[in-house]
């Protein structure tokens, strides 16, 4: 159960770097709204 | 240093993962755009639904989703003024675009033709447009997203005529027309140092 949870988990992170990365490489999402984007991703 | 419940939970992520320090604040800031961008659309798609202009909504927030992921534009400060801006004007531009092209075709013309005007110049003018809070810093990248804007712009334009084709085998595809124009012209209202004073006005309003 708990060796499932953690393959879960870092799918999970996997996805949600991935997201962050072709989120920061394009203009703005669509929402009227832009949260920070971090140092990292700044290009 | 008080953190955000997103900056909490990717702190806790890459602890578990083991990540490299740099590696929590991207966490963060993929959960918050997933979270605010999906119950944006969300609620969208329920108001759209709910004025029993749903398709007319889709179509305005895919166009919106191509053009403004790659032209950018101006932003609320506020996560909950862009709610509530969004979730009143893409259904409210699907709602004018169905009103529109339930009248003379000449109305619906003129809409697409200003928007095919508008789309253009303002990609030509604007974009890309950043923000404080995500800068272009590269110039190569904004070179590059300039040319794609001009390409996002020219495939929504194609795709225009290509439902003015097809409006004798597809009623509604007038309505998606209209829809799709007025999306374009609200994203290029967007790109203007007008829109981003607006913005400013309604974020003091909050």
């Amino acid at each position: 159960m708990k060796k499932t949870f953690y393959s879960i988990l870092g799918m999970a992170v996997v996805a949600l770097i991935f997201i962050a990365n072709v989120a920061s490489a394009s203009a703005c999402m669509f929402g009227h709204y832009q949260p920070e984007v971090p140092e990292s991703l700044r290009k | 240093m008080k953190h955000n419940i997103y900056q909490r939970l990717a702190l806790i992520m890459s602890q578990e993962n083991d990540l490299a320090h740099d590696k929590a604040p991207e966490l963060a800031y993929a959960m918050e755009i997933l979270f605010i961008n999906g119950l944006n659309l969300l609620l969208t798609m329920l108001i759209g639904y709910l004025l029993g202009v749903l398709q007319g909504t889709i179509a305005c927030v895919l166009v919106a989703i191509a053009y403004r992921h790659i032209a950018g534009g101006a932003h609320a400060k506020s996560p909950w003024v862009c709610a509530v801006a969004t979730m009143i004007v893409f259904p409210a531009l699907a709602y004018a675009g169905t009103y529109i092209a339930a009248g003379p075709h000449i109305y619906s013309w003129i809409t697409e033709a200003a928007a095919v005007i508008v789309g253009f110049y303002a990609v030509h003018k604007y974009a890309p447009v950043d923000t404080p809070k995500a800068p272009i810093v590269s110039p190569d990248r904004r070179k590059r997203l300039k040319r794609y804007s001009y390409l996002v712009i020219g495939i929504l334009v194609t795709m225009m005529i290509a439902l003015e084709l097809i409006s004798t085998l597809w009623l509604y595809s007038t309505a998606i027309q209209v829809c799709a124009a007025l999306a374009i012209l609200w994203v290029s209202l967007n790109l203007t140092h007008t829109a981003a004073s607006l913005w400013c006005m309604l974020d003091n309003q909050h």
